[in-house]
């Protein structure tokens, strides 16, 4: 079991009854286009599609799901033949060589097209050989009454490495056979199919993958459970909820991770960080793989931008490694166009950078940072697992109703006597919080921050008291006082941003208007916060509405 | 109907424009050769495939798209090529045997003419211009007209223009043109140009437009109201959701430029939102989340501020302001005066109505003539703008 689901899971590795059974995400993409491939008669050129997705996210199987169900359908399968090509395909630099391909896999596909490669080989020497090889395709699939359905997984490799006069020429073709329909994957959004000036523009309808939500990854946990026959997987997922959602936000929700921690909950227990831990150690040979692709300035640029976790300028970059801007700035492009960096612009004419794979850069820090990086993953994973843990607002306010969810109550009665209610120990930190929470929900805000002061001193060293401080931080928002949290997040000592760091952009939202630094400070948000921003922003809403 | 955001619309895909179709047969009756002239995804493509399925007695269409032909004698090749394999033409015996035998006298060194095909012996290379005029003169058409329709016309220009220099894209030009007005010939065919980049822009700037002078010019223009609501409940037949009047009037006021490919493009995120939530009574709130996702996917609108960089120095930085300020000022509007004072600022008073015309004409702003107002003519396109271009 240790080693061997994300390899049982690799679609290469199964039989398609167990692909099938298997196919539990994607199933509302996979219904989409299937369906559209059910109902085109394809009398005419049909809309050809791309599914475009960074890697792990299901887009092979995806793809070989489509060609299992075409073959299976029986209406479909007399009028249609799929063909799939595999994962890499090196070969195909020219269009010609894309026919002949095809002409070979269709040739094993059905019985009715052996001889069709040696056919097409009879014109090889002839000026329109490129030509003539869509022609003899073409005019046999019409022969024998048949459509073709060409799944290419990494067409974006292979269209990148046409000329446009072959771009150029594919488009005619697929604008005017009605032969012939593609459905591709890509792991890499591909600039020629928004540039204007390039053929492909807007021509393929994209699909777009996205990280699993918390719905779709407990329904797969529990898929993967019943597949290796866990019984227990159900206990297992409700104990470690928030572990899980905690994780699954790391990993932005990733299929091909989410296996790996399915694993990692079968075989051991422990803390969130320590699973963390495990996980990272299962993807370092891919994530090795992809840093040793790079050449060693772009390693370096990697680097920078991997430590710094947030967006960073490209003068910041170019600072930390003494180079010119203009040589690093070419390198990012490089690395932004093969997909591994996000850029986000700071204004008409500056861009900040991001590692694009986030779990990746969490990898990176932990196995390439110091100390100091460390303790910012830990932080991070310490606020998800009790952000994610927490029971609903609802939840806690039905449960606490008669003590903690109206102003009046608080007005009321001294804050101690809560203290009390909620089982909370009594010591000099839990004093002076309640004092301050109690001061602030009296809108007596400058003694309550003056407050705010003492306790952070008193939990400077223990992280024990984090969630309070997190929620008082809420509470500070809710009363609209961003500057004084602005100025509280200042306060190098207490490191609020590293340890609140979700808080912090929510803050940051609140803030954008100001300023036009707060906004460009939130549009760092990387996609592993964007989900907990929100429902911190719900919160602060929420409690402002509540609490007026 | 289904959803179709990147082929063109074929078959019970394609939304029937009727005023369109027949503005664009009332020219073919004149006798003229057309361009067919608009932007990108306005639906060009799908018009010319409409009237070549659906062809008016008496005529035979032919379409070509050219787009990957870098040379002259190609294009008359593809275009040969077309005529000898056309499928309206391939059902009347008596011209596809006047075919057959033409190709033979023709072409003598034909290695086959059969019915779904006419290859060409793989040695010989001909002049395909000449060889279009002999077909012209003594084919037989029946009383039939044939309409050549080539679409991506202006990108076969530009390949030429790239690859071979302008005299020779010119040329193409010219050589068209000599077809046009070729009096032995000119009584059965009639041609029909297209294409995603404007014809009249590459030949103004190859100071070449006295030949295309004679074209009549067709502009499709954007959906009435009417036809806008009208292709939205033919979508909404084919899909699982439905949409009230009222909504369906909010959606067309969001979109405002009613072309096809927007309102294709709306119902495709509402669709999303519908798999997303299983809502199946479609409301305004969905429409706005749909609209906002068209414009945050970057890629759909970026086209129109990358195509303006052909424009240089003054002539750019002065479009880019008037459009900057159409987008961020709470009017959404700029008068005459302000875009005069701009042209000023530039030293482009001698020259920008010409630039003012052609944000018009590629449908980026129209104006009140009364008012002498300007706004973009998209409420999206005006949104994207102000998020990503003038921020």
């Amino acid at each position: 079991m240790q080693i061997s689901s994300l390899s049982l899971y690799n679609p290469n590795n199964l039989t398609e009854q167990e692909l099938v059974e298997r196919f539990v995400i994607r199933k509302k993409e996979f219904q989409k286009i299937f369906k559209d491939i059910k109902s085109s008669d394809m009398k005419y050129p049909e809309q050809h599609y791309i599914i475009e997705a960074q890697r792990g996210y299901g887009k092979t199987t995806l793809l070989k799901r489509l060609y299992i169900e075409i073959k299976r359908d029986k209406e479909l399968k007399a009028r249609i033949i799929p063909v799939l090509f595999p994962e890499e395909q090196y070969n195909i630099r020219k269009l010609f060589k894309l026919w002949e391909v095809t002409a070979k896999y269709l040739e094993k596909e059905s019985n009715e097209f052996v001889g069709l490669k040696d056919e097409m080989d009879k014109y090889s020497q002839g000026e329109d050989y490129e030509d003539i090889c869509f022609k003899i395709l073409e005019q046999k699939l019409k022969e024998k009454n048949k459509k073709l359905i060409l799944l290419i997984d990494n067409i974006g490799d292979i269209l990148k490495k046409f000329k446009i006069y072959e771009q150029q020429k594919l488009r005619e073709i697929l604008l005017t056979s009605a032969e012939i329909r593609i459905i591709g994957a890509s792991s890499e959004v591909l600039g020629f199919t928004y540039d204007y000036d390039k053929p492909f523009y807007d021509f393929f309808k994209q699909i777009k993958l996205k990280g699993l939500n918390k719905k779709e990854t407990v329904e797969f946990l529990e898929n993967l459970g019943e597949i290796y026959n866990k019984k227990d997987i159900n206990e297992i997922l409700k104990s470690n909820k928030g572990k899980i959602e905690a994780l699954r936000r790391l990993t932005s929700g990733v299929p091909r991770i989410i296996i790996l921690l399915f694993d990692i909950f079968n075989g051991s227990s422990g803390t969130t960080f320590k699973q963390l831990e495990i996980l990272l150690d299962r993807v370092t040979p891919l994530y090795k793989h992809t840093m040793d692709s790079l050449s060693p300035v772009q390693q370096e640029i990697v680097d920078v931008i991997s430590l710094s976790w947030e967006a960073i300028t490209t003068k910041e970059i170019a600072d930390k490694i003494r180079m010119q801007s203009k040589e690093v700035s070419a390198q990012l492009n490089q690395l932004e166009k093969n997909g591994f960096i996000n850029k986000i612009p700071v204004n008409k004419k500056n861009y900040m950078y991001q590692i694009k794979e986030r779990f990746f850069n969490i990898w990176y820090l932990m196995r390439f940072g110091g100390e100091k990086e460390k303790y910012k993953v830990l932080w991070l994973v310490n606020f998800l697992e009790y952000w994610c843990s927490r029971e609903g607002v609802e939840e806690i306010a039905l449960k606490h109703k008669d003590t903690l969810i109206t102003k009046e109550v608080h007005e009321k009665y001294d804050m101690s006597e809560v203290i009390v209610n909620a089982d909370i120990t009594r010591d000099d930190f839990n004093m002076i919080y309640t004092l301050a929470v109690n001061q602030l929900w009296n809108d007596r805000v400058v003694e309550s921050i003056e407050k705010t002061y003492i306790f952070l001193q008193l939990a400077n060293n223990t992280d024990k008291y984090n969630k309070k401080i997190n929620e008082y931080l809420i509470l500070l928002m809710a009363k609209k006082q961003y500057n004084s949290l602005f100025k509280l997040f200042n306060e190098i000592e207490f490191k609020l941003k590293d340890k609140f760091k979700p808080t912090y952009y929510a803050l940051m939202y609140f803030m954008k208007k100001q300023d036009e630094k707060f906004e460009i400070e939130y549009r760092k948000v990387s996609e592993e916060l964007e989900e907990t921003i929100k429902e911190i922003i719900a919160e602060v809403n929420n409690k402002e509405e509540k609490y007026k | 109907m289904k959803i179709i955001t990147g082929q063109a619309a074929r078959g019970e895909n394609f939304f029937k424009r009727n005023i369109l179709i027949n503005k664009l047969w009332r020219k073919i009756d004149s006798d003229s050769s057309i361009i067919i002239s608009a932007p990108r995804r306005v639906g060009k493509t799908s018009l010319m495939r409409y009237i070549e399925d659906n062809p008016r007695d008496k005529y035979y269409v032919v379409y070509v798209i050219t787009e990957s032909v870098y040379n002259e004698n190609k294009y008359y090749k593809e275009i040969v090529k077309a005529i000898l394999n056309c499928d309206s033409i391939k059902k009347r015996d008596k011209v596809i045997n006047s075919i057959k035998d033409l190709a033979k006298n023709i072409f003598n060194s034909i290695e086959e003419v059969g019915v779904d095909s006419v290859k060409f012996s793989k040695n010989i290379e001909f002049n395909y211009y000449e060889k279009f005029i002999e077909i012209m003169r003594s084919i037989d058409l029946e009383g039939h007209k044939l309409i050549i329709m080539i679409d991506e016309f202006a990108q076969t220009i530009e390949n030429i223009q790239q690859k071979e220099g302008t005299t020779s894209a010119v040329q193409l030009l010219q050589s068209n043109r000599a077809l046009r007005q070729n009096s032995d010939i000119n009584n059965k065919f009639q041609f029909i140009y297209t294409g995603s980049i404007s014809l009249e822009g590459i030949a103004r700037r190859m100071d070449s437009s006295k030949f295309i002078n004679d074209l009549d010019i067709l502009k499709v223009t954007p959906l009435s109201e009417e036809e806008g609501k009208s292709l939205i409940n033919e979508l909404l037949k084919g899909l699982d959701f439905t949409m009230d009047d009222n909504t369906i009037n909010h959606m067309l006021s969001e979109i405002k430029w009613l072309i096809p490919f927007y309102i294709q493009l709306a119902m495709d995120k509402i669709q999303d939102i519908y798999e997303e939530e299983n809502v199946s009574v479609i409301y305004n709130k969905s429409v706005d989340i749909a609209i906002r996702r068209m414009i945050e996917e970057n890629n759909k609108f970026s086209s129109w501020h990358e195509r303006l960089k052909v424009y240089k120095n003054n002539d750019y930085k002065f479009i880019i302001e008037v459009l900057n300020i159409i987008s961020i000022t709470e009017s959404k509007k700029i008068t005459y005066n302000e875009i005069h004072d701009l042209a000023v600022k530039y030293n482009l008073e001698e020259t920008y109505k010409e630039l003012l015309d052609t944000l018009i004409d590629d449908g980026y702003i129209n104006n009140d003539e009364g008012e002498r107002l300007y706004t973009f003519t998209s409420p999206i396109l005006r949104m994207w703008w102000c998020k990503k271009i003038a921020n």
